[in-house]
């Protein structure tokens, strides 16, 4: 894969995110798209599994700087659930047409389910008394789930314009070929 | 030869470096996302800013504010963690003034005393009353109990004054009983503070207090003179430092023995401040 588009569409990734969340969230509910997660699929279902794993913790660590439930950014909850993520991406590639919009729109989806379920549950053993974390003041798994959940439903919707144009650049990326010859993690 | 960082060897410390992260205390996990972060958003700011604007210009809001559950939930976390941040702060600063105050206090009274530096000639060497003798007298003002100093820590009282020297009689006599203030060392040890009476100890130190089990007495803190016997030119020096706290063994259950040792070892004093009171 070409890790400099790889760069520039993250980076694109995280400053519209973070830019336009009030344009495109739904009403006052703060729910808007995942771009980083979109992305992060697209290069799950086209290239090789290292790349995969990278790119993952790559774009969870883009998300994690966004800030979460703590006051300042903490690095790992994104990255890991993104990793996560990818890894299950990677074990379902092999069962659907990769080169499909529709297909990264399900896959976004699914993909998203793990990464939130894993981000919801490092944040919830960060507030825990068992980890050296002070707890998250107010923190609520089942509210963080709420949202997230619908936040993976706008994601998976977006994913389907942003998909085009992904598969657009697909040859920039260095992924239009791609044979998955061999999916060895490492 | 095969390289050590290899590619599965960088994945799993990374790996092992976000987990420790996700789970570290928060100045540790911020501290480690500090830098990552101030660049990432330092790039992105100049393309965010202008795309922010063009946002909010479309959507039509002016000050965007909170009032959707997940938002005001967010916004709360945040809130209650800046506020538990912020009482922190206020303890070190309840801690810090309490210090300062101290330290004023014994400034304001000395500033009513005259200093005399001496040179201490000899020492008794008796045990139950030991003594030490200075270089100084009543030339120079120095009297019947008068406060004897070295640098912030007590020494003793003035006990025989003639014209050119004088004669101490030091806090580590047999039946010295002294009131203190103690106190945490630094504004670390938080907002505490026990008046107690020092005794002369047999349990290996130089004073004894016996202080009941609730209060709370650390290794480490300070014993301030607090003691109306003596002049207000001495309040606020110190007796001690704390070096053993244990359960008394009379009534473990109730009472607690801490042991307090000078700070300069008295009987190895060359140098003595006379504190004489300006009239």
């Amino acid at each position: 894969m070409n890790w400099l588009t790889f760069a520039i569409f993250a980076f694109a990734a995280y400053v519209l995110e973070t830019s336009l969340r009030s344009l495109f969230a739904i009403g006052d509910s703060g729910v808007s798209p995942n771009l980083l997660l979109i992305l992060m699929t697209f290069v799950g279902l086209m290239a090789p599994a290292t790349t995969v794993l990278w790119a993952s913790i790559v774009c969870g660590l883009l998300v994690d700087l966004q800030g979460g439930a703590t006051l300042e950014p903490v690095l790992g909850p994104a990255a890991l659930g993104f990793l996560l993520a990818g890894y299950a991406v990677l074990q379902l590639r092999g069962l659907v047409f990769r080169e499909s919009a529709a297909t990264l729109v399900v896959m976004t989806f699914v993909a998203g389910v793990f990464a939130q379920l894993a981000i919801v549950m490092i944040y919830g053993l960060r507030n825990a008394a068992i980890t050296p974390a002070e707890p998250i003041p107010g923190w609520d798994a089942a509210t963080q789930l709420y949202h997230r959940f619908f936040v993976l439903l706008y994601s998976a919707a977006a994913a389907a314009p942003v998909g085009w144009v992904l598969f657009r650049f697909a040859g920039a990326f260095g992924l239009h070929h791609h044979k998955a010859r061999n999916d060895r993690l490492f | 030869m095969t390289a050590f960082l290899t590619q599965r060897r960088a994945f799993a410390l990374v790996v092992a470096v976000l987990l420790i992260s996700s789970i570290a205390r928060n100045s540790v996990s911020f501290a480690i996302a500090s830098v990552p972060a101030a660049l990432v958003q330092g790039l992105a700011a100049p393309f965010a800013w202008p795309l922010g604007a063009i946002a909010t210009a479309l959507r039509g809001d002016g000050e965007r504010g909170v009032d959707s559950g997940v938002e005001a939930s967010v916004a709360g976390q945040r809130l209650a963690e800046a506020a538990v941040y912020i009482t922190q702060l206020e303890q070190r600063l309840y801690a810090a003034e309490q210090q300062l105050a101290q330290l004023m206090q014994t400034q304001q009274v000395s500033s009513g005393a005259r200093y005399v530096v001496a040179r201490v000639s000899g020492s008794s060497g008796d045990p139950t009353q030991p003594t030490i003798t200075i270089d100084k007298g009543a030339s120079r003002g120095i009297g019947l109990d008068s406060t004897v100093v070295s640098g912030v820590s007590l020494v003793g009282r003035v006990i025989d004054a003639s014209p050119a020297s004088a004669r101490v009689s030091l806090i580590s006599a047999k039946d010295t009983r002294l009131f203190v203030w103690i106190k945490p060392p630094d504004v670390l040890g938080g907002p505490r503070e026990v008046l107690e009476q020092v005794t002369r100890s047999t349990a290996g130190a130089m004073f004894e207090a016996r202080i009941e089990q609730g209060k709370t007495v650390r290794i480490g803190d300070i014993a301030y003179l607090a003691d109306e016997l003596w002049p207000p030119e001495a309040q606020g020096f110190i007796v001690g430092r704390v070096t053993r706290v244990e359960p008394a063994p009379d009534n473990p259950l109730q009472f607690q023995r801490v042991l307090i040792d000078p700070i300069p070892e008295l009987s190895q004093l060359r140098r003595a401040t006379v504190l004489v009171p300006v009239e």
